[in-house]
């Protein structure tokens, strides 16, 4: 036994190895929940134990025999945690709860790493994310003991139940699962340009060497979720950065998606545009009233439905000397009766001129059904003809409701 | 009645005062017990309760090496553990006092 090995004058074989080493192994499973250095030391108690037993059972007990005078191992050792005073063994079985702490608290690096870090990127705080990379150091005394499936992340109980759970092929869970799968060369690509986006924001590089860093970055990105599948301890390495990357995503998604719609707005002009115009596109600078025969029409005032005149000065490109006042009184600016002529820049001068109505030919719809028009059935109507069909007391100096027709005269002052 | 239902609430004490006697290794404590009258102890609660005791700090224990077989390892009562073992002690020797008055009729 151990003992014997370090001490030259001690008989090295008093006990059978067999009996003795397969009855030491049962206590040794069934404390494997007691910290390990006090697991050693009661070892130490049992083998010296089994030794003195052996000479008292005259030499060389079988396993039956051992079994018969101390009971089980399982029994022998349920009968000195008790009276050791030890914890009782956990419901679950042994194997589990070896190192079932130091997993959980990898896991709970795990998470804790992935949820600072991604937050942290999502508002822009770098220091947030160097904090949550430093919970994955939890994860460290796990990762140097054990092997590249992290069996003992894998035995913890939720672990367990989350991986044995499969949604069965066929069902829309199981055609969704799979979809997912099967986008997730899509993700190492996009967790590759993320890469790169981040790199070149931290050091500042231009949008070509965003371009050649992706390329390095995608294969790279490949490889490493190749060698994640294998070895489960890379998660915690790149789950971390994966919400990373996902953070970056996310903000450039929003950040697009802002300056999209601020370029929509921007584009739809008619909501800013002063003036009166026709469908968003078409500005109307000047109105040209005819009667039902074609012929033109002055001194003709215009209202909306609410009563409310209609002024096409507004969007003039000499809006802006109008409201000094230098055009208040022009025959082209509010309070004037159409036609009004429009107003142009002049280069030469640096002003505005008012450019007088030009003979203009329209074309009349032939169904006008104007009750004093009857007579005028032509469709095109011979525009220049001055023949004023319907004349009422006209009233030249009213602005109000009824069409002043007056004799064909450009606008007066 | 078994009497290792009565054991349990004693063996400290039976314990403490084997040692109390002379110091000894594990195997030897139970051989004590047995040896004393009490052939019910389970070799397990021996070792287990000397364990509990020296984690508790009332013994101490050393090592000696043995011509015959592994180290054994002693245990020995500290002052702690006298004094624990005079507490319990007295309270055993109170605790049997009414129970005999209790059953002495009996």
């Amino acid at each position: 036994m151990t003992g014997a090995d370090d001490n030259p004058q001690a008989p090295t074989v008093q006990v059978a190895p067999g009996p003795v080493d397969e009855y030491l192994a049962g206590v040794r499973a069934a404390l494997a929940d007691l910290p390990a250095h006090e697991v050693s030391e009661i070892l130490d108690d049992v083998r010296a134990h089994l030794a003195d037993l052996t000479d008292e059972l005259d030499g060389d007990p079988d396993f039956a025999a051992l079994t018969a005078r101390l009971g089980t191992p399982a029994t022998y050792a349920a009968e000195l945690r008790a009276a050791a005073g030890y914890p009782a063994p956990p419901a679950a079985a042994g194997p589990e709860r070896r190192g079932g702490g130091t997993a959980r608290l990898a896991v709970a690096g795990l998470v804790a790493s992935t949820l600072f870090v991604t937050f942290g990127a999502l508002v822009g705080r770098p220091e947030i994310v160097l904090f949550g990379a430093l919970f994955t150091l939890l994860a460290l005394p796990l990762l140097g003991r054990d092997g590249p499936q992290v069996s003992s992340v894998a035995a913890l109980a939720p672990v367990r139940r989350f991986r044995a759970f499969h949604p069965g092929a066929g069902t829309a869970a199981g055609s969704v699962a799979d979809f997912l799968a099967s986008l997730q060369p899509a993700w190492w690509l996009a967790r590759a340009f993320a890469a790169a986006v981040l790199l070149l924001a931290v050091f500042g590089f231009g949008g070509i060497a965003a371009a050649l860093l992706t390329l390095v970055a995608a294969p790279l990105s490949v490889w490493i979720g190749h060698r994640t599948r294998r070895d489960r301890r890379w998660l915690w390495a790149v789950v971390p950065l994966n919400g990373l990357a996902a953070a970056v995503l996310l903000t450039m998604l929003f950040t697009v998606a802002f300056a999209a719609g601020g370029s929509t707005t921007y584009a739809s002009p008619s909501a800013y545009q002063p003036g009166l115009w026709q469908d968003s596109e078409r500005q109307i600078r000047d109105i040209r009233p005819v009667d039902s025969a074609g012929n033109p029409l002055t001194g003709v005032y215009l209202f909306d439905q609410d009563g409310v005149s209609i002024d096409v000065s507004g969007g003039s490109m000499c809006g802006s000397y109008d409201s000094k006042g230098l055009f208040f009184s022009d025959p082209a600016g509010p309070q004037h009766p159409y036609p009004r002529g429009t107003l142009e820049f002049d280069p030469t001068t640096g002003g505005c001129v008012l450019v007088p109505p030009a003979p203009l030919v329209v074309a009349v719809p032939s169904a006008a059904p104007t009750p004093r028009s009857q007579g005028i059935p032509a469709a095109p109507a011979p525009p220049r003809l001055p023949a004023p069909p319907v004349t009422d007391t006209p009233p030249p100096t009213s602005a109000s409701p009824a069409p002043a027709v007056t004799a064909p005269a450009p606008p007066t002052g | 009645m078994d009497t290792s239902q009565l054991l349990k609430g004693v063996l400290d004490l039976a314990v403490l005062a084997v040692l109390d006697r002379a110091d000894g290794y594990g195997y030897e404590v139970v051989r004590g017990l047995r040896a004393a009258g009490l052939e019910d102890v389970g070799d397990a609660s021996v070792y287990g309760t000397l364990r509990r005791l020296y984690n508790a700090g009332l013994l101490t224990s050393y090592v000696v090496p043995s011509e015959e077989g592994p180290h054994r390892k002693y245990y020995s009562l500290n002052s702690t553990g006298r004094e624990r073992l005079r507490d319990t002690a007295k309270t055993w020797r109170a605790f049997a006092e009414t129970m005999e008055g209790l059953v002495g009729a009996a």
